[in-house]
């Protein structure tokens, strides 16, 4: 999984800057935003190949950008603590790098297959 | 901890229905029994009269044991209701005596010669008899009791009816004291939930961020040994994060209760494990009987399997083995492994957060999961060691 252009969208600002640098080792360029307003700025100006969010991102309810998203067509992999919404992809934490980009990687070739 | 409680209840008011029924019945079996015993005290007095009471009355040694009441009353004479009838040998019936107009006299014949085989009991309900032999005769005795049972009938409706005031009653207040006692109980349990689901969630953001930063400092500057350590823990303690995840979730959901074909879950499990014990050169065997179904929880039987067989695959020495069978209608799943634990029961390895002398790289809580997964489908669990070897059974 490399040469996306990824939106993270999470609180946690160490999160923000430990994934931003560890996606851009794998040549991938990324944006970030810690709030819900950023990431409604972020969509409006930019297209991305996918957009990792945390469900308890605040100022907008994850559910509402989950909308947005999908009727833009972009693939989005959702942060959480108990993976409890089954209509998304959804990854919980704790999760080891290895698993996030294994996510990324099913998000992107799910993502050609729906052209 | 609700459910702790209902039992609580449920058990006190056994214990209080059967000490009061015991207790109850006993005086009432002793009540009528002293009725019973007064009629036999008159009778058998009678019966060296014989057959008449104001002669018995006179006769000093059977009486004034009731101080003037009861049998000793001194209106017994005039109250009492009896008759007395004597057979002789040619079956010939002679009347001694008959006070009981409630019993006419043909009437009285007929319960002589249904009686005159007996020695001593009761009649009609309410009457008691004594057969004796006197002179050559076989004489019958029978007394009208009723006066006497009506007390004793009343007593034993009290008592029905007391018995079921005093479980309403206890139940009640056992509900109250039920509450109050498992208060402090409830607020521990709480504590504990509390502290798990807050140690899952204030951990599980900083574990994601150092093993990101860790891989971060790994492809800059290469892999050694302390990027190697820190990853290590990191998996560990995510796992033990992930572990009390999984407790708190299940304690909260409700089961999906589904038919769920054990056999075929423990085929798999026992076939995924087979490429690790065999490089850990640990002999894997099982014994699944085939068309085991149970209904319950698919997901979390799943985890309990799971959990025997990585049990199996941390402890065993050279061999490990699963069995599924049942047993009557209990379904019986025994995970076993050779161990040098010595021997005795180990129940306490289904504590939460406690672990054994020969723990390996483990959180202490795999087996507290099996031990709720299989409460919660109705199921006990047991370990122990006998002769090197570990067993562990759950019947469900």
């Amino acid at each position: 999984m490399n040469g996306m252009h990824i939106l993270i969208a999470d609180p946690d600002r160490d999160f923000l800057l430990s994934y931003k640098t560890l996606l851009e080792l794998s040549e991938n360029s990324v944006q970030t935003a810690f709030d819900g307003t950023q990431v409604i700025e972020k969509l409006a100006s930019e297209r991305f190949d996918a957009v990792i969010l945390n469900e308890s991102i605040p100022r907008i309810r994850y559910s509402e950008i989950v909308k947005v998203l999908r009727e833009d067509n972009i693939p989005v992999l959702v942060i959480s603590e108990r993976a409890a919404d089954t209509t998304v992809m959804s990854i919980r934490l704790p999760f080891m790098p290895v698993e996030l980009t294994e996510k990324l990687a099913a998000l992107q070739s799910r993502g050609q297959q729906n052209g | 901890m609700d459910k702790v409680r209902k039992k609580f209840v449920f058990y006190a008011e056994i214990a209080v229905l059967i000490l009061l029924t015991v207790l109850l019945s006993v005086l009432n079996i002793i009540n009528f029994t002293m009725v019973a015993d007064d009629a036999d005290r008159m009778t058998e007095a009678m019966s060296r009269s014989p057959g008449k009471f104001y002669e018995a009355r006179n006769n000093p040694s059977g009486f004034g044991r009731s101080f003037g009441m009861g049998p000793d009353s001194p209106e017994m004479n005039a109250s009492l209701r009896y008759f007395t009838y004597a057979v002789d040998k040619e079956g010939n019936v002679e009347q001694i005596e008959h006070r009981m107009s409630a019993v006419p006299e043909a009437a009285a014949l007929e319960w002589v010669q249904s009686l005159v085989h007996e020695s001593t009991g009761w009649t009609h309900l309410i009457y008691r008899y004594r057969v004796y032999e006197k002179d050559g005769k076989t004489f019958v005795t029978v007394i009208d009791q009723g006066r006497e049972l009506l007390p004793s009938y009343r007593i034993l409706l009290i008592s029905a009816v007391g018995e079921v005031l005093v479980l309403l009653i206890s139940y009640l207040v056992l509900l109250r004291v039920g509450k109050k006692l498992f208060e402090q109980f409830d607020e521990a349990d709480r504590k504990q939930k509390r502290f798990i689901s807050s140690v899952e969630h204030d951990f599980k953001m900083p574990l994601t961020i150092i093993s990101a930063n860790t891989e971060i400092i790994e492809r800059r500057s290469g892999t050694n040994d302390q990027t190697q350590a820190i990853n290590r823990q990191v998996r560990k303690m995510t796992g033990l994060v992930k572990h009390l995840g999984a407790l708190s979730i299940f304690e909260e959901k409700d089961m999906a209760i589904a038919s769920v074909d054990l056999s075929k879950m423990m085929t798999d499990v026992f076939d995924s494990r087979k490429e690790q014990m065999k490089e850990k050169k640990i002999a894997w065997e099982a014994a699944i009987t085939p068309d085991i179904t149970i209904e319950g929880d698919g997901q979390a039987l799943q985890k309990l399997l799971t959990e025997l067989a990585d049990n199996a695959w941390r402890y065993a020495l050279t061999k490990a083995s699963l069995t599924l069978r049942k047993q009557g209608d209990r379904i019986i799943i025994l995970q076993a492994n050779d161990t040098d634990l010595p021997n005795g029961s180990i129940d306490q390895i289904f504590d939460r957060f406690t672990t054994l002398s020969n723990a390996k790289d483990t959180d202490g809580l795999g087996l507290s999961y099996v031990k709720d997964i299989a409460k919660a489908h109705n199921g006990r669990v047991s370990a122990k060691v006998n002769n090197h070897q570990f067993l562990l059974e759950i019947a469900l």
